[in-house]
C-alpha cells in the first residue's frame, strides 16, 4: 500500500502535475464563481485540454477543478447573495449577512478554511472506503458487472426527483444513444444510417459537452437575467484562531453529513449542505445567530459540500458508477484515456488511482492558498459582462469538440446533443439519467450477452451467484424506495390539501 | 385543455413514435453469431419498446393527473442531485434562442472552409449581440482576443491544429 502511495506521490509531485493542477484549481475557483458554471460544467468544458495528457494528470486536474469549484461557489454565494454553485446554496443565509455586516473576509475565510478542511478529510475518507471496495469488486464477472450496470440504473429513480418516468425516458434514451456503432460480438453496424462516423459510436466526451456544457449555455441565452454585481467595500480579513475553534463542532457535522450523504446516490454536496446547516443548528450552542451571520452557520455547509468531493468518487473509481454529474465527467476523462474505471483500476493502473488520491490532497492545499490569493481577481470575474463570457465559453466548447478527432462531426454532435440537452431541461427531463444511460450502455449490454453466452441462454445466472443477486435486490431497493417514499409524502400531504380546499 | 397538458401529449407521442422508429431500425440489423443468444438487435429492439412504453405512460398520466403540478412537470432543480447549474431562469426569449443556434450552425459551417481565425471573431460578436451585446469596447476587441487566446491554446499549448480556411498558406 505504501509503495503504492509513493508512486502515486512521485506523479502528484511532479512539476507538469503542480502546475496542472494548480490551474485547474484556480479555474475551478473562477468557474465556481460564475453563477451558471457549476463544477461539473467548469470539468467539462476543460475535458478537450486533457487530451495530449497523462490520464493521472488529467484526472488531478479535472479534480483540481472540482475542488476550487467549491470554493468559488461560495464567493458569489457571499458576496452577491447568488450561489456559484448548488453546493454553496446553503451557505447565502449566513455568508450574506456577514457581507452586510462588512465581514466579507471572515464570512470567505471561514468558507476556505472549512472547506479545505473537509476537503482533506475527505481525501482519507476516500481511501479508507475506496481501496477495500476495489478488492470486494475483483470478485466480479460478467453476471456481477451486468447486476452493477442495473444498480447503477436504477439510481436514476434517486436523481429523478418527482418526476421518475421522465427520469426512465432520459435513462433509455442515454441506453439507445449507447447502441450506436459496431456491435461488440458480431461486428455488426447499428444505428450507423450507413455512414462511418458513428461506427465506433457517439463519443461520450462530446455528448457531455453538449448535454451538460452547451445546453447550460442556450439555457442561459434563452432565459437570462442579469447578473448582479458586487458593490460596496469589503473586508478581506481572515477568522481568528479563537473564531476557528469554535467551530469544531459545525466542522464535525458537516463532516458526517458529507460523508453520508457523498456515498449515497443522488446526495451530493447540496443537499449535504443544507442537512449540515440544520444539524449544526441543532447542535450549537448559540442556534439563534443561525441566519444573522453565524459562522458556524457557513462552516457546516461548506465542509460538507467539500467533503462530498471525495467521497462522491467512491462508487466510481470502485465500480465505475458515476454518483454526480461531476463524477460523470471524470468517468468522462478517463474513458477518453482509455482508462477502465473500476476494480481493475487499482490493480493495474495504481499510479493512476494513488496519484489522484494524493493530488486532491494537494490540490486542497492549493486550494487554501490560491482562494486566498485569487479573492479579487475572482470577484473581477464575477462582475464581467454575461454575453462575453457566453460567447467565450461557446467557443471554447466548439473549438474543444473539434480537438476530440480534428472532425466536424463531434461538434456538430456537440451542437445536437446541446440541443437536445436543452429541450431535457425545459421539459423537466433529467440529463444526468440520460449520461447514466449512455455510459453504462456498453457495460450493461455486454455483460448481459457474455453472462447470457456462458451459461447457454440460462438467466438464473443472475440469480445464483451471490454477489449478481445482492446487487440486483439492492438495485431493486434503490429503484422502488422513492416510488415508496414519495407516495407517503403523497399521502401524508393529501389531508393538508383538501383542508385547504374550500 | 392548457398548453402544458398539451405539450405533454405532443412529448408523449414523439416518444412513441421514436420507439417505433428504434424498434423499426433494429429489426434491419443482421443476425450476429450463433453462441449469441440474444444477438445484436435484441438490446436496442428492448430499449425502442421501452421508450415507445413510456412515451404510452407519460401521455396516460398527463391525461389522469392534468392541472396537477405533480407527476410530468417536475422541474430540473429537483430532478439533479448534486451540481447541476442553478435554475435561475428569467423570461423565455424563443428569437435570442433560435438566434444562438442559428448562429452556431453557421459557425460550424464556416468553420473548415473560411477557416477557425476569421470565423470565430464573427460568431463571438454575433452571440455578445444576440445577448444584448456589452459595450462598443469589448465588442471590438474581445472577439479577436477570444480567438487568439484559443488559438494560442489549442494550435500552440496543446498542439491541435484548427482549419486554416482561406488563410491556409498564410497561417501555419
Amino acid at each position: 500500500m505504501l509503495e503504492r502511495f509513493a508512486l502515486g506521490a512521485q506523479i502528484a509531485l511532479q512539476p507538469l502535475s503542480l502546475l496542472m493542477m494548480l490551474f485547474g484549481v484556480a479555474w475551478g475557483i473562477i468557474g465556481g464563481a460564475l453563477p451558471g458554471i457549476s463544477g461539473s460544467i467548469a470539468m467539462a468544458l476543460m475535458l478537450p485540454l486533457t487530451f495530449g495528457m497523462n490520464p493521472a494528470v488529467a484526472l488531478m486536474m479535472l479534480a483540481g477543478i472540482y475542488i476550487g469549484a467549491m470554493y468559488g461557489g461560495s464567493i458569489t454565494a457571499i458576496l452577491i447573495r447568488t450561489p456559484g454553485t448548488p453546493g454553496a446554496a446553503a451557505t447565502v443565509i449566513d455568508g450574506y449577512e456577514l457581507h452586510k455586516k462588512g465581514l466579507s473576509g471572515k464570512a470567505l475565510g471561514v468558507s476556505l478554511i472549512t472547506g479545505t478542511v473537509g476537503g482533506m478529510v475527505s481525501v482519507f475518507i476516500l481511501v479508507a472506503l475506496a481501496v477495500p471496495l476495489s478488492k470486494l469488486a475483483l470478485a466480479f464477472g460478467p453476471p456481477e458487472y451486468f447486476a452493477l450496470g442495473v444498480f447503477g440504473l436504477a439510481l436514476i429513480s434517486s436523481f429523478a426527483g418527482r418526476d421518475l418516468l421522465k427520469g426512465a425516458i432520459s435513462g433509455l434514451l442515454g441506453l439507445i444513444v449507447a447502441t450506436a456503432g459496431t456491435d461488440p460480438f458480431s461486428g455488426t453496424p447499428r444505428f450507423t444510417f450507413g455512414g462511418t462516423d458513428l461506427l465506433t459510436g457517439v463519443e461520450i466526451v462530446a455528448g457531455m459537452i453538449g448535454l451538460f456544457a452547451v445546453s447550460e449555455m442556450l439555457q442561459q441565452i434563452a432565459e437570462s437575467e442579469a447578473w448582479a454585481v458586487i458593490k460596496g467595500k469589503f473586508s478581506t480579513d481572515l477568522p481568528t484562531w479563537v473564531e476557528l475553534v469554535k467551530l469544531k463542532m459545525a466542522m464535525f457535522v458537516g463532516i458526517v453529513m458529507g460523508t453520508i450523504e457523498g456515498l449515497l446516490p443522488g446526495g451530493g454536496g447540496a443537499i449535504a449542505a443544507f442537512i449540515s446547516y440544520n444539524e449544526a443548528k441543532r447542535w450549537s450552542k448559540h442556534p439563534e445567530e443561525f441566519g444573522h451571520g453565524s459562522l458556524e452557520g457557513i462552516a457546516a455547509p461548506e465542509t460538507a459540500n467539500n467533503v462530498v468531493t471525495g467521497t462522491a468518487l467512491i462508487p466510481l473509481l470502485t465500480f465505475g458508477i458515476p454518483g454526480s454529474n461531476s463524477a460523470a465527467v471524470m468517468l468522462a476523462a478517463m474513458m477518453l484515456h482509455g482508462v477502465a474505471p473500476g476494480p481493475q483500476l487499482f490493480e493495474r493502473t495504481p499510479q493512476i488511482v494513488y496519484g489522484l488520491f494524493v493530488g486532491m490532497f494537494v490540490a486542497n492545499i492549493m486550494m487554501l492558498v490560491l482562494g486566498y490569493l485569487s479573492l479579487r481577481p475572482a470577484i473581477a470575474i464575477v462582475n464581467i459582462k454575461r454575453p462575453l463570457l457566453l460567447a467565450s465559453i461557446l467557443a471554447l466548447v466548439l473549438v474543444g469538440a473539434y480537438s476530440i478527432s480534428n472532425r466536424m462531426f463531434e461538434v456538430w454532435l456537440v451542437l445536437g446533443t446541446g440541443l437536445l440537452g436543452y429541450g431535457m431541461r425545459r421539459f423537466g427531463f433529467n440529463i444526468l439519467a440520460m449520461v447514466l444511460g449512455l455510459v453504462l450502455g456498453f457495460l450493461v449490454e455486454v455483460n448481459l450477452r457474455r453472462s447470457l453466452m456462458i451459461s447457454i441462454g440460462n438467466p438464473w445466472v443472475f440469480f445464483t451467484r451471490p454477489i449478481s443477486l445482492a446487487l440486483l435486490i439492492f438495485a431493486g431497493f434503490t429503484l422502488v424506495w422513492p416510488i415508496v417514499r414519495q407516495a407517503r409524502e403523497h399521502r401524508r400531504m393529501l389531508p393538508l390539501q383538501t383542508a385547504r380546499v374550500p | 385543455m392548457s398548453s402544458a397538458v398539451r405539450r405533454e401529449l405532443a412529448i408523449a407521442a414523439f416518444l412513441v413514435a421514436f420507439g417505433g422508429a428504434v424498434v423499426a431500425q433494429a429489426r434491419q440489423i443482421p443476425p450476429g453469431v450463433t453462441t449469441d443468444p440474444l444477438g445484436p438487435a435484441a438490446f436496442p429492439t428492448a430499449l425502442g419498446w421501452g421508450i415507445g412504453v413510456c412515451g404510452l405512460l407519460l401521455g396516460a398520466a398527463t391525461l389522469v393527473f392534468r392541472g396537477q403540478s405533480s407527476g410530468t412537470t417536475a422541474v430540473l432543480a429537483d430532478a439533479t442531485p448534486d451540481d447541476d447549474a442553478s435554475g435561475e431562469g428569467g423570461p423565455f426569449s424563443p428569437a435570442r434562442l433560435i438566434g444562438a443556434i442559428v448562429a452556431t450552425a453557421a459557425y460550424l459551417a464556416a468553420f473548415t472552409p473560411l477557416g477557425y481565425l476569421l470565423a470565430t471573431p464573427l460568431y463571438v460578436v454575433v452571440i455578445m449581440l444576440i445577448h444584448g451585446g456589452a459595450g462598443k469596447r469589448a465588442l471590438l476587441l474581445a472577439p479577436f482576443l477570444v480567438t487568439a487566446a484559443l488559438y494560442a491554446t489549442f494550435r500552440y499549448g496543446l498542439l491541435i491544429p484548427v482549419p486554416a480556411g482561406i488563410l491556409e498558406g498564410i497561417v501555419r
